[in-house]
Order: structure tokens, then sequence, then C-alpha cells
């Protein structure tokens, strides 16, 4: 009796994580931004497949300072490529995969790493400038697998007022 | 005890069969494509009211109260689903506008209305109790205002993409849009070099992506009507010239922050402006059944 209970307390918890583990935009209303960024609202969750690729095109607005952050389902194991090209000039602008064999500063979008100067795990981000008004397409590759996966792959897009010293 | 038990095994079983059932149609799906061509999905993202009013403090901007969509006009859309739609994300970007003026009072008001007409488009779940109770109890900060303004439009549109309502997102996109801009071109006059002129030149990105979208949704019949009426708009940004601005060409000494746009710079002329203002103001009054020529 008691393996019985248990076997329904498993089958009514299984739906319920992967229906969790689907809703996608959820993602976004539970990460926490430290000012001086705020959410921009081009922000965007969506459920990928793997061996399929995604495009999200993004306007900028001259005047903001924007910050780009990428989050993607365990399932995918970082086994995503990433790029992102500037509109108005056709620049490609960052072209690395989720993860590398160091996983240094620089070399991955999603695999964190450790910064020496302050001792923390850092997630990657990048931090985009406009100098005009103009449209970053990001172009996002989910690496085939032998079997078909679905996950949630997050476009996290931050932004505060462009001063001065964001130059420095 | 039995029967419980039975059930309790039963529909989560019949649960997951129909989800591996949808899987399995969704490998049929994605089969046909990848024997055919890789499909790619793009999504055109927009900004929400809040955003596009980014430029709201700046001092050319006042708070008129005169050109907000009145409240009393929601009984107008009772009867059509695209005007109920498309005046929800009018309503959402009036909220931010008064939000950005901290304006309690109206903010209160648009609040409640934003509220009435979600529960006619299915949009009810949004306002529970802990929002409800914001509402109520308002304080006049502007960052409690922009927040809770905010807060709701994200959770419209995370509720929308969670049950893959993308016709409405379209149509309250577009709504929302056409309001900022209709508030924006009746508090500015053109004069050149003008930096509120300019930003309404720098929306011909926006444009584009949001004619991107509903382009994508436009089987659906609202969404193909709308795009009548928004293709005047689109045909006159296309028309905006892009130039190149040597003065323009920022370069950073910071090696971490990666500087895009080029020194390019879209413009435009003072007839273009009143042509886009003339197409804005008619588009906004036709699809909020406002009878009022400004």
């Amino acid at each position: 009796m008691k393996k019985a209970k248990n076997l329904i307390v498993l089958l009514l918890i299984l739906p319920i994580l992967s229906a969790a583990q689907m809703d996608c935009s959820s993602t976004l209303a539970n990460l926490e931004v430290e000012p001086p960024f705020n959410m921009n609202s081009l922000s965007k969750s969506a459920v990928c497949v793997s061996g399929h690729s995604y495009e999200f095109v993004v306007p900028l607005t001259k005047g903001y300072h924007y910050r780009f952050v990428f989050y993607a389902s365990s399932v995918f194991n970082n086994d995503i490529h990433f790029k992102m090209v500037d509109l108005n000039t056709n620049k490609e602008i960052i072209n690395l995969p989720g993860k590398s064999d160091t996983n240094a500063r620089g070399t991955a979008v999603l695999a964190s790493y450790f910064d020496e100067k302050t001792y923390k795990e850092i997630h990657p981000f990048f931090d985009v400038l406009p100098s005009s008004a103009t449209s970053i397409k990001i172009v996002i590759d989910v690496q085939e697998k032998p079997d078909l996966i679905k996950g949630c792959v997050t476009v996290v897009i931050l932004d505060k007022e462009f001063e001065v010293g964001d130059f420095n | 005890m039995k029967k419980i038990l039975i059930l309790f095994i039963l529909v989560p079983l019949l649960w997951m069969v129909s989800c591996k059932n949808e899987d399995e149609n969704n490998n049929n799906q994605n089969t046909t494509q990848n024997t055919e061509e890789q499909e790619i999905q793009t999504f055109f993202l927009v900004p929400s009211p809040e955003d596009v009013f980014g430029f709201a403090d700046d001092e050319s901007l006042t708070f008129d109260k005169n050109l907000l969509n009145p409240t009393e006009n929601i009984s107008k859309y009772h009867n059509d689903i695209k005007l109920q739609e498309f005046n929800f994300g009018v309503y959402a970007a009036d909220l931010a506008y008064c939000a950005a003026f901290v304006k309690k009072d109206e903010t209160s008001q648009y609040l409640n209305v934003v509220r009435e007409l979600s529960q006619n488009i299915g949009l009810a779940d949004i306002f529970n109790e802990s929002l409800i109770y914001r509402i109520e109890h308002l304080t006049p900060e502007k960052d409690s205002l922009i927040a809770i303004s905010s807060d709701t439009y994200f959770d419209i549109i995370r509720y929308l993409d969670r049950n893959d309502k993308t016709t409405t997102l379209a149509i309250m996109a577009a709504g929302g849009w056409i309001e900022c801009m209709y508030l924006v071109v009746n508090l500015t006059e053109f004069a050149e070099g003008d930096e509120t002129i300019q930003k309404v030149a720098d929306q011909k990105m926006v444009v584009t992506n949001l004619w991107r979208f509903l382009e994508q949704n436009q089987e659906n019949a609202s969404v193909k009507t709308l795009m009548e009426d928004f293709k005047k708009v689109y045909d006159l940004y296309n028309q905006l010239e892009i130039i190149l601005d040597e003065a323009n060409s920022p370069k950073s000494d910071n090696n971490e922050i990666i500087v895009v746009g080029g020194n390019s710079k879209i413009v435009i002329n003072e007839s273009q402006y009143y042509e886009l203002k003339k197409v804005i103001i008619e588009m906004r009054n036709k699809l909020t059944q406002n009878n009022v020529t400004l």
C-alpha cells in the first residue's frame, strides 16, 4: 500500500514538474535585476527544440546601454550556438558557443566563469551601446541530439540610460 | 479506495499519452520541415509602451489629460474583439503615460479600465488578489506607479505567451505603439535637430518589427484589417532616409562594451513629420472611435 501511495505521489508530481519546465515565460518573472539596470520589455523566453534555429530581432534605441544575458534549460547541456548581428552595419558582434573547453571569460555564452577580480562566479553578459537606432539579430542554433529535446531559451535584455562614464 | 487509486493513476497517464501524441505530431511536422528546408522561427520583438516612453522624461514632453483615450469609451468596444484587443494596448499606453508623469488618480483609473477590458478578452486571471491590492493601495511615488504599470504589462505579455495568443499580442502591441506615438506627436512640434523628433524617426526599427510581427499573424482576419490601417504608417517610415553621419561615430575605450549602429542616422523632414502625425491621429481616432479632430 505504501508503494502504491509513493507511485501516486510520483505520478502526480512528474507532470507538474514537466509543465513547470515548459512554462518559459515564468523564467523572466523569476529573475532578479540588479540596479542600475532595469528589465527591458524586449526580453523573451521561448520553447526551443534540438536541431532547430531561432532568430530574435531586437530594436535598440540610442541613448541606452543594453546588457544581453542568455539562459537555456539544462536539458540542452549548453550545446547551443549564439550569434549577434548588427543589422545597420551587418557586422557580427558575437559568434560564440554556449560552452567552451575552458569556459573562460569571453569564450562562452551560457557557461559561468570565475572572475579573478571579484572572486565570484559570473554568468556571461554582453554590453551593447547603440551609436544610432539599430536592430540586433540574435541567431540561436540548438544542436541536434539523437532524441528530440525541448526546453526554454531565454534572452534577457537589461537597460539603463547611457552615461558618459560607461565608455571609460 | 480502489476506484480513487485507479483514477489517480489513469489521469496522469492519460496526460502523458496526450503529450506524447503532441510530441509525435510535432516530430512528424518537424520531419516534414527538415526534409524540405530547415525552417527558422523568427521573433520580432516590440517594446512595451513604458519603454517607448523612454523619452517621456525629456522636458519637451508634458502631461495632457485631454489626449488620453477617455475611459468611458470602453463601452464602444464591447461587441468587437479586435477593438477590445487594440484598445487594451491603447489603454496600457495611457496607463504608462499617466504613471510616467506621476498622475496617481489617472493611473488608478486606467489600471481599472485595463482590468475591466482584460475580463472581456480572457486575461482576467492576471488581476489576482495581490495586483488588485496594489491597485487599491497605490502610492503617489513615481517608482511605485511605473512599477505597477510595467508589472501589469509584463504579466499580460507572459500570459499571452504562455497561452500562445500571439494574434492578441500583435494587435495589442500595435494599439500600444500607436497610442504612444499619438501622444508624442501631439505634444511635439517639428524643429530641426530636436531630440524628440529624432526619437520619433528612430522608431523606424520598431515599426519594421511591428509590421513583420503583424505579417506573421495575418491569417487572422482582425490582424489583416489592422495591417490595412497600419500600412500608411509603415510606408511613411519606409520613406525615411538613412544617411551617414560622420559626427556620430563614438568609439569606446572600454573594450567590454560593444558599440553598434555605425555612423548612420534616420532623417525625417518637416513635411514627412506632419504627414506621419496626420496618419497616426487618423488611425488612432478611427480605432478608438474618437470623433475628434485635433
